[in-house]
């Protein structure tokens, strides 16, 4: 059976399919000037992705990262000043005459009469900023209220990287003990490096053709996998029919680096976000993704 | 004029059917013979055999709710066909693109040719797509057998490029799997 004949038989499927579309590019059509439904709105921002009158919304996101970066950075820099008391220096040196007057307007003869869980929050960012020397991206500690700073260490997972998408050419094929690696993953390997987690979806081949991640090689892969260390997510998307499965990494530089495949196998290395279209940001897919670990 | 008008110039025989058809949906059949063939003048030789099928096939046929199905499914054969006629054209064609899309959904190890009945193998399509949500078919729909480009489903639909590939690399797959299921892959 060839290409052709499968694309030729496409032409005999159910006439109400091809009804369907074309009554389905009329509603659009209709929705376009204005006549139909609010779902419309919702396919127009689609659209504003892929450019034209509204692709400058395409920035939002990024205009939105910006600001929330800003915000952390001048919360970051007011907190920064005030940890140079350090809420143990400061509360320590109650009525030692360490503060004097002048140099706060608070200070009353000497002591500080503001409100502690009023300095602590300032602390808490002012932490995240010392770690960080000023890169968001790097490791930090993560704080609630009135919690240590040092506590909760994270390490920052990427998901995305750039603008490149993935390419569903169809020629992909990773022979046996061959690891293909996106060139959106080792971009982002290459700037954030170690300073990173990085959130990796794992395609599997069989002698050139690819595996389903919900089969049983798949899944003693990702034995195999976890046993060495790596996080291993096994997730699912149920698209209202079947589910699809995913098998997916979160792994370090180094690990990535020094990833071995089985002998039997060819893996493609995808970063999560791009496999699953741009950011993510109003694709279903990712709404509808259940995730199970 | 309606359809069903068209074709009922068809049963009394009347040549301006043809003429009826051809202002209706000559575009439509000349745009999917050229995305098939790559040029406009073949397409345009194309969609005039298409009015001479349709012409021996209606009657016993009556596609009187279904005309542009019909006529579409004609068009594509014809194309298709001289397209595997003059296998190097083809390189010229988007169908090249197509057909190694189509390709995945198939086993590239031994052949079961002769022995699929075409007919079938468009059931089985079918069945297929009848288990799809609405919006992933029209989007298959418009790919493979409009064989519209992903920027012009991405415009119609409103979608983005990697979504609309996306869903259609999901879809092949699970087009694979259906096949494979039914039979078709050794």
């Amino acid at each position: 059976m060839s290409g052709y004949e499968l694309l030729d038989a496409v032409g005999g499927v159910d006439f109400q399919y091809v009804m369907d579309a074309v009554e389905s590019m009329e509603k659009e059509a209709a929705a376009e000037v204005g006549t139909v439904k609010a779902g419309a709105r919702e396919r127009k921002r689609g659209a504003e992705k892929t450019g034209g009158k509204y692709g400058w919304m395409r920035f939002a996101p990024v205009a939105a990262c910006l600001c929330l970066g800003l915000g952390l950075f001048a919360l970051w820099g007011s907190g920064a000043t005030e940890s140079h008391n350090g809420p143990g220096e400061e509360w320590q040196g109650l009525g030692d005459g360490k503060y004097g007057a002048g140099e706060d307007s608070s200070v009353v003869d000497g002591s500080r009469t503001e409100d502690p869980n009023a300095e602590s929050s300032a602390v808490s960012f002012g932490s995240l900023g010392q770690e960080t020397d000023g890169n968001q991206i790097a490791q930090g500690a993560i704080d609630w209220i009135g919690g240590d700073p040092d506590q909760f260490p994270y390490t920052p997972m990427i998901s995305i990287y750039g603008e490149s998408g993935f390419d569903f050419s169809g020629d992909m094929a990773v022979m046996n003990g061959g690891v293909f690696f996106s060139e959106a993953l080792t971009g982002a390997m290459a700037e954030y490096g170690d300073a990173a987690k990085y959130r990796v979806l794992v395609e599997l081949f069989c002698d050139g053709v690819q595996i389903s991640s919900g089969g049983e090689v798949a899944r003693s892969e990702m034995e195999r996998l976890g046993d060495e260390g790596y996080t291993v997510a096994f997730e699912t998307y149920y698209d209202g029919a079947e589910n699809h499965y995913y098998f997916t990494l979160h792994a370090t530089a180094k690990q990535l680096e020094a990833f071995e495949g089985s002998a039997g196998l060819g893996y493609a290395l995808w970063l999560y976000g791009e496999y699953f279209g741009g950011t993510g940001l109003n694709d279903e897919y990712f709404g509808e993704m259940g995730i199970r670990y | 004029m309606e359809d069903s008008e068209i074709v009922d110039l068809y049963f009394a025989r009347e040549e301006s059917a043809i003429l009826q058809t051809a202002q209706k949906y000559g575009s439509g059949l000349r745009k999917i013979a050229n995305a098939i063939l790559g040029s406009m003048e073949l397409a345009e030789e194309c969609e005039n055999d298409t009015y001479l099928r349709a012409w021996n096939l209606i009657p016993p046929n009556e596609p009187r709710t279904y005309l542009f199905p019909f006529l579409g499914k004609i068009t594509r054969h014809l194309a298709i066909d001289e397209c595997r006629k003059h296998a190097a054209q083809k390189r010229k064609a988007i169908l090249c693109e197509l057909t190694k899309e189509m390709e995945e959904c198939i086993s590239g190890g031994s052949s079961v040719e002769g022995t699929i009945q075409a007919g079938a193998l468009s059931q089985a399509i079918s069945a297929f797509l009848g288990k799809c949500p609405e919006e992933q078919r029209n989007v298959f729909m418009r790919r493979y057998w409009f064989f519209d480009s992903i920027p012009e489903i991405c415009q119609r639909y409103g979608y983005s490029q990697s979504k609309v590939k996306t869903m259609l690399f999901r879809m092949r797959e699970e087009l694979r799997k259906h096949l494979e299921k039914e039979g078709y892959v050794i």
